[in-house]
């Protein structure tokens, strides 16, 4: 399996739990395509459908550019550290 | 133009990644630029793998490439049935934004100084300059 569709397994399986909030530190990330923004966005539904959230942390500016690109920023909520991003509320 | 032919499957997708970039760090290049070059091909050889070829072992992908200083040019072509690029939805419009799939297109076209489908659509040409 590749690591794109590893990434998307995982956030989906984490994304199922019966949890409030699903916080994904991006600050070791430095690069993404569309299949791992695929899985993000499916990590995100799942959330949202279970009213709890996603939160995205700290993107490196390549990965953050992408996710502006894509309007991703738009609707995926990011905060700067997991501190914050256990704290914070969309 | 150098020519590769590679097998139908992702990880055999990834050698002529591998090459080009190596090519391009020789060269090089800037840290956006081959970032550019490294995410168009890894769009455009997994639609080749996925969407052009559907998954069929049996098929083959066909990769031709030249790297200079200045510029690095690309061409992809599957053997599928190819596809009409005018109708592929846009990623970023409010009713496709929470959407998993699409964006692989959307993201060549952002990073890279040319892209273009050639009938029947299942050959890409991919031109990226180094400034």
């Amino acid at each position: 399996m590749d690591v794109a569709a590893q990434f998307t397994q995982c956030l989906e399986a984490l994304a199922s739990e019966p949890i409030d909030r699903l916080v994904v530190d991006l600050s070791g990330l430095d690069f993404i395509e569309s299949c791992g923004l695929g899985g993000l966005v499916s990590a995100f539904v799942r959330c949202r459908r279970r009213n709890s959230q996603l939160r995205l942390v700290a993107p490196r500016p390549p990965i953050y550019d992408i996710l502006r690109l894509t309007r991703l920023s738009e609707i995926l909520p990011i905060s700067d550290c997991v501190d914050s991003a256990l704290r914070e509320s969309d | 133009m150098k020519e590769l032919v590679v097998k139908n499957d992702l990880v055999s997708a990834k050698r002529p990644e591998e090459l080009i970039l190596a090519e391009v760090e020789e060269c090089g290049y800037c840290e956006s630029a081959a970032f550019a070059i490294k995410l168009a091909l890894e769009e455009a050889m997994t639609n080749a793998v996925r969407h052009g070829n559907g998954n069929d072992p049996n098929k083959r992908i066909f990769v031709r490439y030249h790297v200079t200083a200045d510029r690095t040019e690309i061409e992809i072509r599957d053997e599928g049935n190819g596809f009409q690029v005018e109708t592929v939805p846009d990623p970023t419009e409010p009713e496709n934004i929470d959407r998993p799939n699409g964006r692989g297109i959307m993201l060549m076209r952002a990073y890279l100084d040319e892209v273009d489908y050639q009938p029947p659509g299942n050959r890409v040409r991919l031109v990226k300059l180094n400034r």
